[in-house]
């Protein structure tokens, strides 16, 4: 099967509880999912139990149950055949960047996995045109503004062509401009059929792109459905301390008052556009 | 009314070459809640480390309740002037969350450090952690320990570094809701934030940066309204503000409960009136 | 990096005045050639009082001690009770020549190097690449912790804290507040750096293949030879006794 699934996941942190319980999710290839949840609900542990980081980075805890990517057990292949078919790009730009030049940091995970040469050439120049970094290829990526870091760090990762992409909390120290870079290029892995799992909890923006919300609380999956339907469940969403867009809210206000409604628009657009009456003649 | 915070043609350049601030003059006074609003690079943090004296002016002056910065150390601004930085784990090193909040109090020479320490975790709601070990704080509690810290010497302006970035849904009410209730205690509140939902609800006014221009000031009603100037700097405007003006509403909302009660009434009327939202 | 190890401790042979201006032009020379000339006037400029001050102090209180003593010490001046000797004087020009081409060659390596570069250099010659790479990302972690050192400096100022203040022992338990930040962001980036090096396939062997790849081109090897030869000429000569004097 591709893409990613996970059987009964559980893990615990040496010192604490279980970070995840009985986790059981499956995400098809091409899919793009969003996960959220409140700090401390064990998003960043499920990142990191999908992409192999655990048990292979982080030994400390135990993990129980299984994750299969494309697959594959991720208990049973090492890391560096994984990476093939998953990738994860973490939260701070600065400590994934690993070249003295933009294309040299492209070509870092490519010169770990022994390809010669000439295929590492060329797969640096695709991924330098597709993320749009080509004309600053040999410059100091510490020159880059915040969201072009990050997109270096996808572009870093996509070289080694994983079919599935992890990432945890990427856009939440840059600012709406950096954080939009970043979303733009996610739409366009989407299009080219990558699976994406995005972690994060400024979802104003992301709701709109997603095909489904999986929703942790304390370690456990509380909601797996399409954004829509997500945001129809106002005590869940207010339960998981997830801060919805602005026009969900509106939405929530007007119920208040007894009007009710029959889908939640997620942007402005489809607010205004659900709106019968004067309203649309202006 | 003199300004509390005053600064003239200020401009600041980190290594001789580029300014990272030209040429900025403003004033924020007394009791107001200000925002610093612009995209990240654009010089709001290197402008605001210069109201508590860490960063001297290249050339141009800027004056805190009258005294001249460039004569003043950071240490006797700390009395005046509070600067919670945006991670709190570049802060936290004690034992317990306080002897970390007595920290401040005791350098400035407040003799009572103590009692204001746990004076002002109260008002930021954790009393009841003054025992425990500030790393096992969560990262909302964190913000909160932050700002207690620097609440607790007692000073007349705080600034709140992205105070809510990164933080949860309740954790970003909590913090604004303790912003604006020390503004009712008199407290100058500066706001340093890319959030324009926060910058929009909050504040009373805010200053635009961008590139090291000040480009904008005024109310954020009016500021925000006008979109091209927004887009020009690639900022977006609140979600609220774009429904108001696709409504063809004159009048600005500016949050979610603003625009509701503008709707609210005309949508039941039309309710009722067999039209059905869909 | 040959080049700048024979200019070196050719300035370390010679004190002659002569050869060490002569060496000093060359090294400037080269930094022109390098567009790195700025970053160097920048240092000097700020050493430039500790020189300044040396000339002076080498020049009047000029003794013999390391040297093979001479009768030959022409007096120049005598005021009161210090003497200008000739030998101080030619001394004192020297050896600032020689600090100022001590400071300069190790910057025209280290301007002209990249980082990337350095650590191809040491696979090639043979040093395993995971030393070569631990060097180089140690290389990395600095600038990064610099900046959280400053920032962390920063915050904990503005809470008050002063770390001018007070005698030895107080100055060190003043950066207390600084230095646990410090450590717990620094193994806060370090993780997280790991895992970024591990899940692009980083492993801690020493197979890999090299997306661009320094070689010796000719003109390498030209300057190595030349190097040396100059570094051969040059100890030779000092046995012979030139370029010293007295």
């Amino acid at each position: 099967m591709r893409g990613v699934r996970t059987k009964d996941l559980c893990y615990q942190y040496a010192s604490s509880g279980f970070s995840l319980q009985n986790i059981n999710i499956e995400i098809d290839e091409g899919e793009f999912v969003l996960v959220t949840g409140a700090s401390g609900c064990g998003k960043s542990t499920l990142a990191y139990c999908l992409s192999g980081v655990i048990p292979h980075c982080i030994k400390s805890g135990e993990m129980r149950g299984e994750v299969v990517v494309n697959g594959k057990n991720t208990r049973d292949v090492e890391l560096n055949k994984l990476v093939k078919d998953v990738g994860i790009v973490l939260q701070n730009p600065e400590s994934q960047i690993f070249g003295t030049t933009i294309e040299e940091d492209i070509a870092f995970g490519l010169e770990n996995l022994c390809l010669s040469p000439n295929v590492i050439r060329d797969k640096v120049n695709e991924v330098l045109t597709f993320i749009g970094l080509e004309k600053v290829r040999g410059k100091n990526p510490y020159q880059l503004s915040g969201g072009e870091k990050q997109k270096l760090v996808i572009g870093s990762v996509l070289a080694m062509d994983p079919s599935i992409l992890v990432l945890d909390e990427p856009v939440s120290n840059l600012d709406s401009f950096g954080a939009e870079v970043v979303l733009s290029t996610l739409v366009s892995l989407k299009n080219v059929g990558k699976t994406i799992v995005l972690i994060e909890r400024r979802i104003e923006k992301v709701v709109s792109f997603v095909d489904r919300i999986i929703a942790l609380d304390s370690g456990k999956v509380v909601a797996d459905m399409s954004p829509r339907s997500f945001f129809k469940n106002r005590k869940l969403v207010e339960k998981l301390d997830v801060n919805p867009p602005q026009v969900v809210r509106l939405v929530y206000r007007l119920e208040e008052s007894g009007v009710k409604m029959d889908d939640v628009p997620l942007t402005v657009e489809e607010f205004v556009r659900g709106l019968n009456g004067p309203y649309n003649k202006n | 009314m003199d300004p509390i915070i005053k600064t003239e043609k200020l401009c600041f350049s980190y290594d001789g070459a580029s300014f990272a601030i030209s040429d900025i003059s403003l004033e924020i006074y007394r009791g107001e809640a200000v925002s610093i609003i612009g995209p990240n690079g654009s010089g709001k943090t290197t402008l605001v480390k210069h109201f508590n004296g860490l960063l001297k002016p290249t050339s141009g002056r800027v004056f805190v309740n009258g005294m001249d910065t460039r004569k003043t150390t950071t240490a006797e601004l700390a009395r005046t002037i509070g600067y919670v930085f945006q991670n709190p784990n570049h802060q936290i090193f004690s034992n317990t969350v306080l002897d970390e909040v007595v920290f401040g109090p005791k350098n400035v020479g407040f003799k009572d450090a103590e009692k204001l320490a746990i004076a002002s975790l109260e008002s930021v709601n954790l009393g009841d952690k003054v025992d425990a070990s500030p790393f096992s704080l969560s990262l909302g509690e964190k913000e909160r320990l932050a700002i207690a810290s620097l609440l607790a010497m007692q000073p007349d302006i705080l600034i709140l570094d992205e105070p809510t970035t990164g933080q949860d849904y309740s954790t970003c009410l909590a913090i604004m809701n303790l912003a604006s209730n020390l503004k009712r205690l008199g407290k100058t509140m500066i706001l340093i934030t890319h959030d324009m939902d926060v910058a929009a609800e909050w504040t009373d006014r805010v200053f635009v940066l961008s590139e090291g221009f000040l480009l904008r000031q005024g109310k954020p009603s009016e500021v925000f309204s006008d979109f091209d100037f927004l887009q020009s700097i690639h900022l977006s405007p609140p979600q609220m503000l774009k429904v108001g003006r696709l409504l063809g509403f004159e009048s600005v909302y500016m949050s979610v409960d603003e625009l509701a009660g503008r709707l609210k009434s005309e949508i039941s009327q039309l309710y009722k009136s067999g039209i059905v939202f869909s | 990096m040959v080049l700048c190890t024979t200019i070196m401790v050719l300035s370390l042979v010679f004190n002659s005045p002569v050869f060490l201006v002569g060496l000093f032009l060359v090294v400037t020379s080269l930094l022109f050639v390098a567009r790195v000339h700025r970053e160097f006037f920048k240092r000097v400029k700020a050493l430039a009082s500790t020189v300044v001050m040396a000339f002076i102090l080498w020049s009047l209180f000029y003794r013999w001690s390391l040297f093979n003593p001479s009768d030959s010490t022409e007096v120049i001046l005598t005021i009161g009770p210090i003497t200008l000797y000739r030998l101080g004087l030619i001394y004192a020009v020297s050896m600032p020549f020689r600090v100022l081409v001590m400071i300069g060659a190790p910057l025209l390596f280290f301007m002209t190097t990249t980082l990337s570069e350095l650590v191809l250099a040491f696979a090639r010659v043979g040093i395993p690449y995971r030393v070569a790479f631990t060097l180089g990302l140690s290389g990395k972690l600095v600038p990064l912790l610099e900046n959280e050192f400053k920032t962390i400096k920063q915050a904990q100022t503005a809470r008050g804290l002063e770390l001018d203040k007070g005698g030895l022992v107080k100055r060190v338990r003043n950066y207390i507040p600084v230095l646990i930040p410090l450590t717990f962001r620094s193994l806060e980036l370090s993780d997280q750096m790991s895992i970024a090096m591990e899940t692009k396939g980083f492993a801690m062997k020493d197979e890999r293949t090299f997306y661009k790849d320094i070689e010796m081109k000719r003109i390498d090897y030209l300057v190595v030879a030349f190097s040396l030869l100059a570094l051969g000429l040059g100890i030779s000569l000092r046995f012979f006794g030139v370029g010293i004097i007295a």
